[in-house]
């Protein structure tokens, strides 16, 4: 059965973007969920890993919209923001802004996932977050900001 | 257009294996709401449930000496115990059957006298992270293990035997090594 | 765990792929050397091996370290769900496939054990639906 096959595809998606193994394992039953659900109607999609997948990366923007909204707008606000987007230094080490990524707030993690972990062009991110393409453009470069100061931070902490 | 360094942190889909408890329930979870509605006053197997899982019967000697090795050692979970001669365990989509020899049903003696027993090479495979350090573990604890590990080119294995003296297989792929599906 | 592996020891492999494969209705996923080949069906992955000596490159069917050489054979099997268990078992009857027993009825679902052509066994079963169930208590 599908299900059987795809659980690993899924939780390998959901797992390095979520950080925590509880959070990877409710968001991976939500997919699951949702597809049963969606191959109950009479429109049903084809059941496959990629579709399983899509279902997934909805559900971590549902609860990346649900973190935001709960964050408090004061912790967001605080953040310093640069409006210039400072070329990165051509060495990047990967692992450590991988998990830099973890310590950016909901909007700036959310952002990046999407465009660079899962590689969508700008407008599917804009879809997935929804907001218009400019408001996802500015964000994208204040979390490319913020993700460089954080892996700056603790590259020098070493 | 200049590359995007950021493009470097790309993550492809690679397949994880949840825990084995996690999945278990989960896949329960989906067989109940996909399969058709089984009585629940009819007891035994559920029907929709035996269609989606692989199933292995195991002879052994003793139900709860076998229920505590699969569940306290493997990672097995208890689906339903039926004293004296029957278990039902579950690890991730494997569901293995245990069936007491000489106890009526399946290890009920055949026509010809023969009576089901354990034994013989024929063998579940699991696989888990870590194999030197699991066997390792596993032997401390004084399981039999009768096939130390061994690495192949895609694989390590080991045979390790339960306390019934069935042999289960545990396997390791090697770093990049994927299941061909 | 995204699927489920059994290995059975067999006398001849292509022997064992053509049973499996012609009356099982198992799919070959790969047969890369004589001593190996590993069959599909729904989530069941069931790999088949002679045993090879102790020199031989892969690990699963070489001797034990005291010289002991793996077998076929035994009870502990893996089981196919069929949709009518009547009729499967006249069929492989026909075909001259080997039966350990007659059909059974236990709780749940009725079964018959066969032998692949290295006397390893494998369990039909079909479940008894609830319903029918019902009308017979």
């Amino acid at each position: 059965m599908i299900y059987h096959r795809a659980l690993p595809h899924v939780y390998g998606y959901l797992l390095p973007r979520c950080g925590s193994v509880s959070l990877a394992e409710d968001l991976t039953a939500e997919t699951f969920m949702a597809a049963v659900a969606a191959t109950r109607k009479p429109d049903a999609p084809e059941l496959t890993v990629g579709w399983l997948v899509g279902v997934a990366r909805h559900k971590l923007a549902d609860h990346w919209r649900r973190s935001a909204r709960e964050e408090r707008t004061a912790a967001v606000a605080a953040q310093p923001e640069d409006a210039v987007d400072d070329p990165w230094d051509t060495w990047l080490d990967t692992d450590a802004a991988h998990a830099a990524l973890r310590r950016l707030n909901v909007h700036h993690r959310a952002a990046l996932t999407l465009r660079y972990l899962d590689g969508l062009p700008v407008a599917e991110v804009a879809l997935h977050l929804g907001r218009s393409l400019t408001a996802t453009e500015t964000l994208l470069t204040r979390a490319r900001a913020a993700l460089r100061r954080v892996v700056r931070e603790e590259s020098h902490d070493r | 257009m200049t590359a995007d360094p950021l493009d470097a942190l790309r993550l492809p889909v690679v397949p994880v294996d949840p825990r084995p408890r996690f999945a278990a329930g989960l896949l329960r979870q989906i067989a109940a709401a996909t399969g058709d509605s089984a009585d629940p006053a009819a007891g035994g197997a559920d029907p929709a449930a035996l269609r989606d899982n692989p199933t292995v019967r195991y002879f052994v000697r003793d139900l709860a000496t076998a229920i505590a090795f699969y569940c306290g050692r493997l990672g097995f979970e208890e689906e339903l115990v039926a004293a004296p001669g029957f278990a039902m365990l579950y690890r991730g989509g494997l569901r293995l059957l245990l069936s007491v020899s000489g106890v009526p049903g399946a290890g009920a003696p055949l026509p010809d006298g023969s009576v089901p027993r354990a034994g013989g090479w024929n063998r579940i495979t699991l696989q888990v992270t870590d194999i030197v350090g699991t066997v390792e573990a596993l032997r401390a604890a004084g399981v039999r293990v009768r096939a130390d590990v061994s690495a192949g080119v895609a694989v390590s294995q080991a045979l390790i035997e339960d306390p019934s003296g069935n042999l289960v297989e545990l396997i390791e792929p090697a770093a990049g090594y994927r299941e061909r599906t | 765990m995204s699927t489920v592996s059994v290995r059975y020891i067999v006398d001849d492999v292509d022997a064992a792929i053509a049973f499996y494969r012609d009356h099982l209705g198992f799919n070959e996923l790969m047969h890369p050397d004589p001593a190996f080949a590993m069959l599909t069906v729904g989530d069941l992955r069931l790999v088949l091996v002679a045993p090879v000596p102790a020199g031989h490159p892969g690990g699963g069917s070489r001797p034990m370290p005291d010289g002991t050489r793996q077998r076929p054979g035994g009870w502990n099997r893996f089981m196919l769900e069929v949709p009518d268990l009547e009729a499967a078992a006249a069929k492989l009857r026909a075909a001259g496939v080997v039966f350990r027993n007659e059909i059974v009825t236990g709780i749940g679902a009725k079964q018959v054990m066969i032998e692949d052509p290295s006397g390893n066994p494998v369990e039909l079963f079909e479940p008894i639906r609830p319903e029918a169930r019902l009308q017979g208590a």
